[in-house]
């Protein structure tokens, strides 16, 4: 029940927020509607606008049936059952509101046909050098300072050094993304020059701000798990914020930026302007032989594009595919293989906690103590492993303890508490009932 | 200045950047010292493969047209009438001329044609 309402509230605004994205694409921005390429005149045209109308109204029912569809997520029992539907749910949520707008797409390009709007020249491409303006890229020091702040911690906080890291790499990455993800190509819509100049200077400082709002969220984050590491609640909801605040920012940033372009291009596509739709399958995915580039900017917003005519693209394209088509089976996956039943054995010289991956082996000469607990320690926290309401596996600490392994079902009562002569400290425990009294017997 | 590339063209993309630039210089449009768009910048903007543009910037560069700094990048170094005539483009225009004298061109035509593609250039 509780995981199936962290998960609805913390995800039943991604069909908003997909639906706002596709519906805001039937603003003129660059002369492109719903991923097509159209002169000025045909913002007044009655056919493309009853045809924009019609796709907004698919989009919000749609978006209405999705956020619905999650209610049920509530109503579950196990954290298994929640997950898994969730899980499906976020599936449909990324693909469904895309087909109308394939749909959509793809009427807008007939009518364009019928009404001779489109001037396509695939086999030649006009640059202007005067467009051509040096990039200015941000300093390394924008990243530098965060990655020393996310990796700090780790100098006097040692149990969630994963975490840490991970960040710090995360960090690393964002830099790098920054500086190559980025096609450094002018904006160009139609020959108004200074047009052209304010669209891709607008573009190239949200680029950036995209990356450093990423890099300074995530020292941010390992900040304040470094403060609040003995205090779960704080714990949970500064990283709840923290997540949001970036997602918030990062989602502004890219309102802005599609609201700037709008502006700037209401006059356009009135004399020549730049019509590539040609290079673009149903105005989403990018396909251009004759472009030796990977990476290529999208045409609206500040997002990236995967040019797929690369064979480095098709391989990239698959595996995004792969990931998108194996978020329905991650937790049932993830529940066969990890998230097994505790089991717990003691042996003439070892005693051996595990479940499903993890395995745990304590020499019995080396305990140097042990005590049966019949609650769980206060305040314990998941540094690195699974943290179901009926398994609890990895590295946890707990006020009081400090770092320990862990392997139990918190809803088995009692658990094993055992020191070992180097400090190492476990918690096990069993499902069977009377297991862990009779092991602690033999122990002590 | 307008480049503008044919993918479908017999003439590799080196060239047809390198004859563009040459253009450029003999109408006028690109003058002494003007600096040229970076190899990368330019890649990046047309999407022609970078060897490609640093291929045409060498070629450019070994005919004396332009000068690469790496501080300051490629910039023109052509004057008119700053040196006399490559050998290389005798030989080009001698093969024109045949190519013409094969197409059924008279004298006159030819010198015609000559002198009309002279005042466009100029302009």
């Amino acid at each position: 029940m509780i995981t199936g309402l962290v998960m609805f509230v913390s995800l039943f605004w991604l069909p908003f927020l997909m639906a706002w994205e596709l519906i805001n694409e039937t603003k003129f921005k660059k002369n492109i509607v719903t991923g097509v390429t159209l002169p000025y005149e045909a913002r007044s045209d009655e056919e493309v606008k009853q045809r924009l109308d019609k796709f907004i109204k698919q989009e919000k029912i749609l978006c209405t049936l999705l956020i619905i569809s999650a209610v049920p997520s509530l109503f579950f029992k196990g954290d298994f059952g929640a997950l898994n539907y969730m899980m499906w749910w976020i599936f449909f949520v990324c693909i469904l509101p895309e087909i109308p707008y394939i749909f959509c797409n793809r009427d807008l390009r007939k009518i364009k046909k019928e009404r001779s709007w489109g001037y396509e020249n695939p086999d030649s491409v006009i640059i202007d050098t005067s467009n051509i303006a040096p990039a200015k890229w941000l300093s390394p020091w924008c990243f530098i300072l965060p990655l020393v702040l996310s990796a700090a911690p780790v100098l006097w906080e040692r149990s969630f050094w994963v975490l840490y890291l991970a960040d710090s790499l995360c960090i690393i990455l964002c830099g790098l993304s920054y500086r190559y993800l980025y096609r450094n190509k002018s904006e160009k819509i139609d020959e108004d020059v200074n047009l052209t100049k304010a669209l891709t200077e607008i573009r190239r400082k949200n680029w950036g701000r995209v990356w450093l709002i990423t890099a300074w969220t995530l020292a941010g984050l390992n900040l304040v798990t470094a403060c609040f590491k003995n205090e779960p609640m704080m714990l949970t909801i500064s990283v709840i914020a923290f997540s949001l605040i970036m997602v918030a920012l990062i989602v502004s940033v890219e309102i802005r930026t599609k609201k700037i372009q709008e502006e700037l291009s209401t006059k356009s596509g009135k004399g020549v302007y730049v019509d590539d739709d040609d290079k673009w399958i149903w105005g989403l995915f990018y396909f251009n032989a004759e472009d030796s580039h990977l990476f290529i900017n999208d045409r609206v917003g500040i997002n990236c594009n995967i040019n797929l005519a690369k064979p480095a693209g098709k391989v990239l394209a698959f595996l995004l595919t792969l990931v998108l088509l194996s978020v329905p089976f991650i937790v049932p996956i993830t529940n066969t293989v990890f998230n097994k039943a505790p089991e717990i054995e003691v042996g003439e010289t070892m005693l051996t906690a595990e479940s499903g991956g993890t395995h745990y082996e304590i020499p019995l000469d080396d305990i140097k103590s042990a005590e049966l607990m019949e609650e769980l320690p206060p305040k314990l926290v998941r540094t690195m492993g699974t943290g179901l309401e009926n398994l609890l596996k990895g590295d946890f600490s707990a006020q009081g303890f400090g770092s320990m392994k862990v392997c139990l079902d918190p809803q088995c009562p009692p658990y094993l508490f055992v020191e070992q002569e180097n400090g190492e400290k476990f918690l096990v425990g069993s499902r069977e009932s009377g297991k862990i009294a009779e092991i602690y017997e033999r122990i002590k | 200045m307008l480049l503008h590339f044919d993918f479908k063209s017999s003439v590799p993309l080196y060239m047809q950047l390198r004859n563009q630039i040459v253009n450029g210089i003999a109408e006028g449009e690109l003058k002494f010292g003007e600096k040229l768009p970076s190899v990368r910048a330019l890649a990046e903007e047309s999407g022609i493969n970078a060897m490609t543009v640093s291929k045409a910037y060498q070629m450019l560069k070994q005919e004396g047209y332009i000068v690469t700094d790496r501080r300051r990048g490629a910039q023109i170094l052509w004057k008119k009438g700053d040196t006399g005539l490559p050998e290389e483009t005798v030989q080009n225009l001698r093969l024109c001329l045949s190519e013409l004298r094969l197409s059924g061109m008279s004298r006159e035509d030819v010198l015609k044609l000559c002198s009309k593609l002279y005042e466009e250039g100029k302009a």
